[in-house]
């Protein structure tokens, strides 16, 4: 993708911004484009800046650098900050905030009241026709559940027809079961919308369930920006590797262009790897690249089992220090207690290898 | 299409104004505080060679009477009305606060006129045992004791509230454990309900103390020498400004060690307790027996503190009491203005500190806020004395510079006005409104401001849309709290009144001083009425929490 291209076709452009409180930079040199209907996620462990981040794209916050362009508008530079309610970008608040003095109906045409009164009525309809809450029309904001109010939050940043919505944390205060229903349901109201969003999370799974492209961040900065597929597959650093799904790193030495030698055995790739022969590197060794195999000829002692319901996972110390993950299902005959050896082989798609 | 944040310069201007507001509010306190600075002079020596023992003596027997007598009220009457079930509880909740309507002069004089010797229970002792003047004993009320049994009728409300609302806030989970560890519910009370409560009943406790220190009516009408009343002897008797600050100054030093006792167990009431979510916990029920103790128990301050002196009061008005409706209705009418624009200054003077604080929380807006609050602990005396020296001094540097320069003779423009009444009051009533509005204020999350302004509105859209409505009734109760504590209000205003103006307080005080103890009760009675209004939604308040 060449420049001239990105800058026609992204409907958000952040350009190499930093973000500072007081003297602490907490968003550093970050760069991203969104295209127009992408649902985009911003994931990384709490502290890591990605909710300064989103705060500076809706514009509460001044960037110390960079550029912040919305359909090839600056926004945002270091001299000149947009204020937010001139953006046309929604927000929606990990608190959810709904005004409580106004009823539901108020607080959805709360942004829209520069239409007329019977265009109101239709966009209000129509948007709880599409959260699914018809029937509180009257009521207050106290009066309903927590998924609820997240849902009315939802259709009261959508009503002005928003370019780009911004989501804080929108489920992090929401329990597990509810989170599962309410997730993918908010997908498809974002996708029928067709609005572009981006959303901040600590959660992958809720990272894979609703969004096109994920950002992982560590201290206020992006280590990748990729699809949710690429993320967990071809991990651009190891806290990417790391931070989404459940692996280890295994030490290996190159032997060819293709090929590793770890305790484990020789891996082959499809692709060079693109590290000289004879380097010292870490393999990532995903908690499905181990299997529990009978006849392998590798063992390794067991040191944690844990039990999830349907299946175990099981620590593995190869030798000093060096440990992978292994899951087995529940009702597998051969089961290993702590310390037992326990049969494991590799079998991995690609590889993926880091510096040592 | 760019616009500068104009938020920032918003919040410099009012963080600039928060501190004036704070300076000028200070005024009396620096001027009070400076005189220790200034020679002792020979009125001075006079006093401490003479008086002031005794001040200092009978302001500690009074504070401790006080002290001892509002936690035997108010801890108790907390802990039934909080932990334990029995009939008519409901009633007897909101039914405690009812002291808190009437000022303590006016339970003074109501049982003054209702236990002196001329008065119907002893005319009543006489006529049916045959004894005459002195072959008797009857409790005199006009003594210390008298007056610390006034104050505590009056001031317990304050223990009650504070405590009463710690005992709700424990978790049914402490008192759980406590009892997983083999403490049954009685002792459970002594060694977790009591110490948990502790800061708030000692917060409750200095409030009460506060409230006894700046008392003038009472002890002055029971002719006890305390600060208070030696202050204005010295300033009115004496004539000595200077020495009625020094005096005042030492009064301070006692306010001083409430303020740090009162802020300390505020401190520490954050760490009781406990933000999380909480079963209530599951009541004692009382058998019939110990409902009738309770009752009693609750019932006793009740009656002492409100029922027997607002049927007195409505008794002489109705009945004995010389009435004249437009006199009267020209002081009630000055009564009603005054505390108005008192409050209306205490709650405008709020909302810039309030927001100021709110846009911009540097240490700077912190200090102005916190002293612009520290009025309600000082006794309106300490105020006056603090507002009338600078004033008169500055009027008549005035008065001076007129008569040389234009030849024109100048009134007191200030310290002789409503203007100094006015300061005396947003000094002493600011931390009511400023905590009513604060709190209104903190309820609009930060986050609700932003959704407003992600909607398209822009700050003045935002205040207007989302802070006004929100606001309207915290900004109500402010205004009326204050414009309740204002008609109250006797030491500053006797000090600072403009001549021959009166106030509904003032007049009931001068007819009381005057022994017509009986034609004092219209004016003492309305402002009891009026009085009762705030009591009417602190109780709506507790009830709504409870639910």
């Amino acid at each position: 993708m060449n420049h001239a291209q990105k800058i026609t076709t992204a409907l958000l452009d952040i350009d190499a911004i930093s973000v500072s409180y007081a003297q602490r930079q907490v968003v550093h040199n970050v760069s991203l484009q969104l295209l127009p209907g992408e649902v985009g996620c911003l994931l990384g462990p709490s502290g890591c800046g990605k909710s300064t981040l989103l705060r500076a794209i809706a514009g509460f916050e001044s960037i110390r650098s960079g550029a912040i362009s919305l359909n090839s508008e600056m926004i945002s530079n270091p001299q000149s900050t947009l204020p937010p309610e001139k953006r046309n970008i929604g927000m929606v608040f990990q608190d959810i905030s709904l005004f409580p003095h106004l009823t539901i109906e108020d607080n959805i045409r709360f942004g829209i009241k520069h239409l007329s009164k019977d265009s109101q009525f239709k966009r209000t309809q129509q948007l709880l026709s599409l959260v699914g809450l018809e029937d509180y029309t009257k009521s207050y904001p106290h009066q309903l559940s927590g998924g609820q109010q997240q849902r009315i939050a939802i259709a009261r940043a959508l009503a002005p027809k928003p370019q780009l919505i911004l989501l804080d944390e929108p489920f992090s205060g929401l329990d597990a079961k509810l989170k599962e229903s309410l997730v993918p349901q908010i997908r498809s109201i974002l996708k029928q919308e067709q609005v572009s969003a981006i959303l901040v999370s600590h959660d992958q799974n809720e990272a894979f369930a609703i969004a096109d492209k994920i950002a992982i961040m560590d201290r206020g900065e992006i280590h990748q920006w990729d699809t949710a597929y690429n993320s967990y597959h071809q991990p651009a650093t190891k806290f990417s590797a790391s931070f989404v799904g459940r692996s280890k790193f295994l030490p290996a030495k190159t032997t060819c262009d293709t090929c590793i030698e770890t305790v484990l055995g020789n891996l082959r790739s499809d692709e060079p790897h693109g590290y000289p022969a004879q380097s010292e590197v870490d393999v990532l060794v995903r908690i499905d690249d181990v299997q529990h195999d009978l006849n392998a000829e590798h063992r390794a002692t067991v040191r944690k089992k844990n039990f999830h319901g349907s299946y175990f996972t099981y620590e593995l110390e190869l030798t000093d220090g060096v440990t992978v993950l292994c899951s087995t299902p529940a009702h597998a005959a051969q089961q290993y207690e702590k310390g037992d050896q326990f049969p494991l082989k590799l079998s991995m798609e690609h590889l993926v290898l880091f510096d040592r | 299409m760019f616009s500068k944040i104009t938020a920032l310069r918003s919040a410099n201007w009012l963080s600039v104004s928060a501190l004036f507001i704070a300076l000028s509010l200070s005024l009396p306190l620096f001027v009070v505080t400076s005189s220790i600075l200034s020679p002792f002079g020979a009125t001075w020596n006079h006093l401490a060679q003479t008086v002031l023992s005794d001040y200092v003596i009978n302001s500690a027997l009074l504070m401790l009477g006080v002290a001892a007598g509002v936690l035997l009220i108010g801890v108790p009457c907390a802990w039934f009305t909080s932990v334990c079930d029995f009939k008519g509880k409901s009633i007897f909740t909101w039914a405690l606060l009812l002291p808190l309507a009437v000022p303590a002069y006016i339970v003074a004089y109501t049982y003054t006129g209702l236990l002196n010797f001329a008065g119907p229970v002893q005319s009543f002792i006489r006529e049916i045992t045959g004894l005459g003047y002195g072959e008797y004993w009857f409790f005199e009320v006009r003594s210390l004791g008298g007056a610390t049994l006034m104050l505590i009728l009056v001031l317990y409300p304050y223990v009650y509230l504070l405590a009463r609302a710690a005992f709700l806030e424990q978790s049914s989970n402490s008192l759980e454990v406590c009892r997983t560890l083999g403490h049954n519910r009685y002792r459970a009370f002594f060694h977790l309900s009591l110490p948990m409560a502790r800061p708030a009943i000692i917060a409750g406790l200095t409030l009460a103390l506060m409230e006894t220190l700046a008392d003038y009516g009472t002890v002055q009408y029971f002719g006890i020498s305390t600060f208070t009343t030696g202050i204005f002897r010295t300033f009115y008797g004496l004539g000595d400004a200077s020495a009625a600050a020094q005096l005042a100054s030492l009064l301070l030093t006692f306010v001083a060690f409430l303020i740090i006792l009162e802020r300390y167990s505020r401190r520490q009431l954050k760490y009781h307790s406990s933000s999380e979510q909480r079963a209530a916990p599951e009541l004692i029920k009382l058998n019939k027996r110990h409902s009738v103790y309770v009752w009693l128990y609750c019932l006793t301050p009740i009656s002492l503190g409100f029922l027997i002196p607002a049927t007195v009061l409505g008794y002489w008005t109705v009945t004995e009491a010389v009435f004249e409706a437009s006199a009267f209705f020209s002081l009630a009418w000055n009564s009603f203005y005054l505390a108005f624009s008192a409050a209306l200054i205490a709650v405008l003077l709020s909302l810039v500190l309030a927001y100021a604080k709110r846009l911009q929380n540097s240490p700077l807006v912190d200090f102005s806020v916190n002293s612009a609050g520290l009025g309600y602990a000082l006794p309106g005396t300490i105020i006056a004395i603090g507002i009338i020296i600078p004033l008169a001094w500055f009027d008549h540097r005035l008065i001076d510079l007129f008569e040389r320069w234009f030849d024109i003779e100048l009134g007191l423009l200030f310290s002789g006005t409503l203007f100094a009444l006015l300061f005396a009051y947003t000094v002493r009533f600011l931390a009511v409104s400023l905590g009513a509005v604060q709190s209104g204020l903190g309820k609009i999350k930060p986050n609700i401001d932003n959704a407003a302004k992600s909607l398209g509105n822009t700050n003045s859209q935002v205040l207007k849309n989302i802070h006004i409505p929100l606001m309207r009734s915290s900004l109500l109760t402010a205004l009326l709290i204050v414009f309740v504590d204002v008609l109250k209000e006797l030491p500053a205003t006797l000090i600072l009144r403009p001549f021959n103006f009166n106030t509904l307080a003032v007049h009931a005080f001068e007819l009381a001083s005057d022994e017509r103890l009986i034609d004092a009760a219209p004016a003492s009675l309305m402002i009891v009425a009026v009085g009762l209004l705030p009591v009417i939604l602190l109780s709506q308040s507790i009830s709504k929490r409870k639910e």
